[in-house]
């Protein structure tokens, strides 16, 4: 009797899926655990795995297709064997998520995509993106001319090595139109020269259309999936929970040298964001009714201590959770939380990997900022917002003044899971691990 | 009559075949059981039988879509006519024609048009086919006094007189270009004039009297083999509308009753009788063999299996 | 390899494939003592005899239809149209007859005759002398249509036809009769329904036909020196078309430019580029299909308003380039 191969729900949030590719062709035989299929979900790409072991006797949908979570996309069985009539209603209802449009960014298409965000491609872009499991949605395309093949093979391509791609990106810089030192591939000193030749501000002024008096077109950039489903469940968040924002200001004069005396030290390579978190393990271990989540009329205090973390990616925000931070060495902490948002931004994360944070962590301070606001994550109950390292002057003990290096610390909570003493004694053992780096080492 | 009694009795038969098979096609139709048309020559038997009886199985013709004596006088198969008529696979044209494209390349039909006077140049060309390789054949080239009208005829005998070719053109008048009289749509009473401008023989006459029709052709034949192209034009009458779908409101029943008088199978048959050649008892005795011939065809023809759809795009090409 | 004009070419096609074949003949309008307009028959009188090269009256509908009805008996005709506009008197015995004996005679007849006939401008002949008209035949089932665009091809694609058991319009260049090119001796064909890319490219497919296989190569030249690689598919027949070759090159190039001297509303362009788009190759598509064509204007008589509505190899050029660049424009809604 054939087995049915479905798209499967790989995470709560999921209700459909896009077949990228298939690893296995019909007559091809299987076994269990054997990869048959890549997958996209909302947040990742993964394998679809054989359940059963035989021969795949029929393939229902085809790579490119989006299919709703369940839906039989494939049969397993023996050799020759009939395939199973699926339900018709079951036949009808992909055939409608097939054609709805695919949401997507395109930049200065403007008018070339007139009506509900489909992007203007060519034919040969949708095909060689599909292939590589890209949006194209978040293939750049120059000159507001319509996305062509070549657009999406540089994209995927990346000319640029990753460090230098993520430079750029945060520097705005189009890796594209970066200067290769020798030829090859573009390297970080390549973004760094890039960015010390012109200013953001020159560059901005330098990319505005110089000719022409004539209207500039908008130009009208849809969501990404990710893009719309974060939104989605923010805007929920934003509505529905009372949330209160406080700030605290951690001094990490000390921190930071003793971060510099551990990395000297040779071999680790601790980031003041892993510092941060484990703070933030500690004193969650101390707070327990912060590392909860809202459950109806009540809270769940949560065993253990999993930290999503949140990471910017091409595509949109993804929260990776790094399980029991708590229980991790700081080295051990600090490389698998590299290997998360590494993975993250490749789309490489497991589904599993996005599910059941107790509490999250949102850095920015690498642009700049000094404070901002982060929503919650529900159903947890806080989130902690870290901004950037700023030098303040302050007076020693004996009067004099001295530069200190200050963080600040945006702390999010919902009203209704944590009052304000509640909040208060957490944010303020926060700051106090912080600025005790000995406690938080240990 | 100076023709022999078992040529007498073939074309007696031919003829009363002709009408019993139009006069069954008609009733066919009546019935529904027919999808598309069809063109009667009731009336006008005489001139395709007459003629094609008088030719060799070597030569040629090029039918009208009025056609159904010039089929069966040059010997084609009632049943498989039938066939065709009913759009079946054992039809001639496998069902792809219909009547009004009915041909047998086996016994020298060149095939019926649809487009008048569309076949004029074609039996130009068969005839310069016959000429070219030194036959001792001719081919007769059937159209109406319609299509004497159309460019066609024109260039085609121009063409004929100048190569010499041996064609017969016979131009079957039956007086209306399907509802336009002659007095219509020509100046000219007598069609046989134009072949003068061409310059080979023209000659008109009674296209209802089959043993002329048949000593006619003959002669021609001879003198064509000889000297090149000919025009003979027989003056008959349609007795039935152009196709079923005809209303007849461009002539008077007195019209045509009178020519019912002039009936060629009637004519035939009474001077048959007359003469003493048949009588009238077997002469009753053919035309239950053509009820039989023809009765038989529709057996044929309706037990006859459709043309497969899957087979619709054969022999678009070769 | 010996050179000669495409006039020459079809001469000898047509000269051997007579002495080889008895069934053959040739009529047409002067094409006798006077050698046909354009010359092609220029000596075949003298070797083959009124019999078989035999002129004609001032009679299109006569002469195809004297080659159809003679096809019809068994004979190889082939038959000359002055000029191809002159089709359209023979309309009724190219397309009412030649192309449905076949078919609506289920099968019995086989047509196998040739129409040979000059087409397209260039020569200040003007409205009536001068048109392109092949998409009135692809347009037709059960006749077949070739445009050669070099004296190999001439004379190899008119042994095809001759040889062909089908009616064949074979639309010859009147300005390439003159040109010369490297033609094979003795019996060969070229095949129907088989393209041939004159050019590899990488960046822009230009698929074409007839006269415009030369320009087309020329602007491909002139790509090239600008970086660019066009590839030139020159589809030699177009009923049989050559469907595979035309996904193959797009497939290869993503950009096609489509080029042909016909007029472009109802031209064979728009089953071209039909083609791409019902096809496998649409998905190899990196641009919207580009059609130059001639105008959809009568040809004009003074030299520079006729030069202006057919396609020039500047124009080809630069929209290879363009398609090439993405800086092709198209009509918007």
């Amino acid at each position: 009797m054939a087995q049915s191969v479905i798209m499967p729900k790989s995470g709560m949030a999921m209700e459909e899926g896009i077949i990228v590719s298939w690893l296995k062709k019909v007559g091809e035989t299987v076994s269990p655990g054997e990869a048959i299929a890549t997958i996209e979900t909302d947040k990742a790409v993964l394998d679809l795995e054989a359940e059963a072991a035989g021969t795949l006797i029929a393939i229902l949908r085809e790579a490119g297709d989006r299919v709703p979570v369940t839906q039989i996309i494939a049969w397993i069985g023996k050799p020759g064997e009939a395939v199973p009539e699926s339900p018709s209603a079951e036949k009808s209802q992909p055939a409608a998520a097939a054609t709805a449009p695919s949401p997507g960014v395109n930049a200065g298409t403007g008018s070339a995509s007139p009506g509900g965000g489909r992007v203007a491609a060519t034919p040969a872009a949708r095909r060689v993106a599909s292939e590589a499991g890209i949006d194209l949605g978040t293939v750049p395309s120059a000159n507001g001319v319509p996305v062509a093949a070549e657009d999406v093979l540089r994209y995927v391509r990346k000319d640029a090595t990753p460090l230098a791609a993520r430079m750029a990106e945060a520097a705005g810089i189009d890796p594209a139109s970066l200067a290769r030192e020798g030829g090859g591939r573009i390297r970080k000193a390549d973004v760094e020269a890039a960015a010390a030749g012109a200013s953001t501000g020159e560059r901005l002024l330098k990319e505005r259309p110089r000719s022409g008096d004539g209207p500039r077109p908008d130009s009208r950039v849809p969501f990404t999936s990710i893009q719309r489903i974060t939104g989605l469940r923010l805007a929920r968040s934003h509505a529905e929970i009372p949330s209160v924002t406080s700030f605290a200001q951690a001094d990490v004069t000390s921190l930071l040298a003793a971060r510099e005396s551990l990395n000297a030290s040779g071999g680790l390579r601790i980031s003041l964001n892993d510092l941060t978190v484990r703070a933030c393990t500690k004193a969650l271990a101390a707070n327990p009714r912060v590392n909860a989540v809202v459950d109806g009329d009540g809270l769940i205090l949560k065993g253990n201590i999993d930290i999503g973390i949140a990471v910017a990616t091409e595509t949109g925000l993804l929260v990776p959770v790094l399980r029991d931070a708590d229980r991790l060495s700081l080295p051990e902490q600090s490389r698998r939380s590299r290997d998360l948002a590494e993975r993250a931004r490749t789309r490489r994360l497991r589904p599993e990997e996005f599910e059941g944070g107790t509490f999250t962590v949102s850095n920015i301070g690498m642009y700049g900022i000094s404070a901002f606001t982060p929503i919650i994550n529900p159903p947890q109950v806080g989130i902690l917002g870290v901004g950037a390292v700023e030098e303040r002057l302050a007076l020693d003990p004996d009067g004099r003044p001295v530069v200190r290096k200050v963080l600040n610390l945006c702390f999010t909570f919902d009203h209704r899971a944590l009052d304000g003493a509640e909040s208060s004694a957490f944010l303020a053992a926060l700051r106090d691990l912080l600025e005790s780096p000995i406690h938080l080492v240990l | 009559m100076g023709v022999p009694r078992e040529t007498l009795r073939e074309l007696y038969l031919k003829m009363a075949q002709t009408r019993r098979f139009e006069e069954t096609a008609a009733r066919l139709f009546t019935e529904g059981k027919v999808h598309g048309t069809a063109h009667f020559c009731i009336g006008e038997e005489a001139t395709g039988v007459g003629v094609c009886s008088a030719l060799a199985p070597e030569d040629l013709i090029a039918q009208t879509h009025r056609g159904h004596n010039q089929a069966i006088g040059k010997g084609m198969d009632i049943r498989r006519m039938m066939a065709e008529f009913l759009g079946k696979e054992t039809g001639y044209c496998r069902g792809r024609g219909g009547c009004m494209h009915i041909a047998d390349a086996s016994v020298g039909s060149l095939g019926a048009n649809g487009i008048v006077g569309g076949g004029i140049p074609i039996a130009v060309g068969a005839a310069f086919a016959q000429n070219y390789r030194g036959q001792d054949a001719i081919t007769v080239c059937f159209f109406g006094d319609g299509a004497a009208n159309e460019g066609a005829f024109h260039e085609a005998l121009n063409l004929a007189s100048v190569w010499k070719l041996p064609i017969l053109f016979v131009c079957v008048n039956n007086y209306y270009a399907m509802s336009t009289h002659l007095s219509l749509h020509m100046n000219i009473k007598d069609i046989s004039v134009r072949a003068k401008s061409y310059g080979i023989p023209g000659f008109s006459l009674d296209g209802n009297d089959v043993v002329a029709v048949y000593t006619a052709t003959l002669e021609a034949k001879k003198r064509i083999l000889e000297n090149g192209p000919e025009l003979m034009v027989l003056n008959t009458y349609r007795i039935m509308g152009h196709s079923k779908s005809d209303p007849q409101t461009y002539r008077t029943r007195d019209e045509v009753e009178a020519w019912k008088k002039k009936d060629p199978l009637l004519l035939f048959r009474n001077r048959l009788v007359e003469a003493g050649e048949f009588l009238a008892s077997d002469l009753d005795a053919l035309d239950a063999q053509a009820a039989r011939d023809v009765a038989e065809a529709v057996e044929y023809a309706e037990s006859s299996p459709e043309p497969k759809v899957e087979e619709a795009l054969q022999d678009v090409l070769a | 390899m010996r050179e000669m004009t495409y006039a020459e070419a079809i001469r000898e096609a047509l000269s051997e494939e007579m002495r080889r074949d008895e069934s053959v003949f040739f009529i047409g309008e002067d094409i006798g003592v006077y050698g046909g307009a354009f010359g092609v028959s220029k000596g075949m009188l003298a070797e083959f005899g009124p019999k078989r090269v035999r002129d004609t009256p001032i009679s299109e509908t006569a002469i195809v239809g004297c080659g159809v009805g003679a096809a019809m008996a068994g004979l190889r005709p082939v038959v000359e149209i002055m000029f191809s506009d002159f089709v359209a008197v023979a309309m009724d015995q190219i397309v009412n007859q030649a192309a449905k004996a076949r078919f609506q005679f289920g099968g019995q007849f086989s047509v196998p005759l040739v129409i040979r006939t000059p087409s397209g401008s260039g020569t200040g002949a003007a409205e009536q002398h001068s048109q392109s008209l092949e998409a009135w035949f692809v347009h037709t089932p059960g006749i077949k249509v070739a445009v050669p665009s070099t004296p190999a091809d001439a004379k190899g694609l008119l042994i095809s036809a001759i040889r062909d058991p089908n009616p064949v319009l074979f639309l010859e260049q009147k300005l390439l009769y003159r040109t010369k090119g490297e033609v094979p001796e003795g019996d060969y064909t070229v095949p129907f329904g088989q393209a041939a890319v004159r050019r590899e490219g990488r960046d822009v497919a230009v698929i074409t036909y007839g006269r415009m296989v030369a320009r087309c190569l020329e602007a491909a030249q002139a790509a090239a020196a600008e970086g660019i690689e066009a590839e030139v598919l020159d589809l030699r027949t177009l009923a049989p078309m050559d469907r595979e070759a035309i996904i193959r090159t797009v497939k290869k190039c993503g950009r096609v430019l489509i080029v042909h001297e016909a007029c472009r509303t109802g031209g064979v362009g728009g089953e071209i580029a039909a083609t791409i788009a019902d096809s496998e190759a649409f998905f190899w598509l990196d641009a919207p299909v580009r059609r130059l064509c001639g105008e959809d204007t009568p040809i004009p008589y003074n030299r520079n308003l006729e030069d202006s509505i057919v396609p020039r190899v500047p124009g080809i050029t630069e929209e290879i380039l363009r398609l090439a660049r993405r800086e092709a424009s198209w009509p918007r809604a």
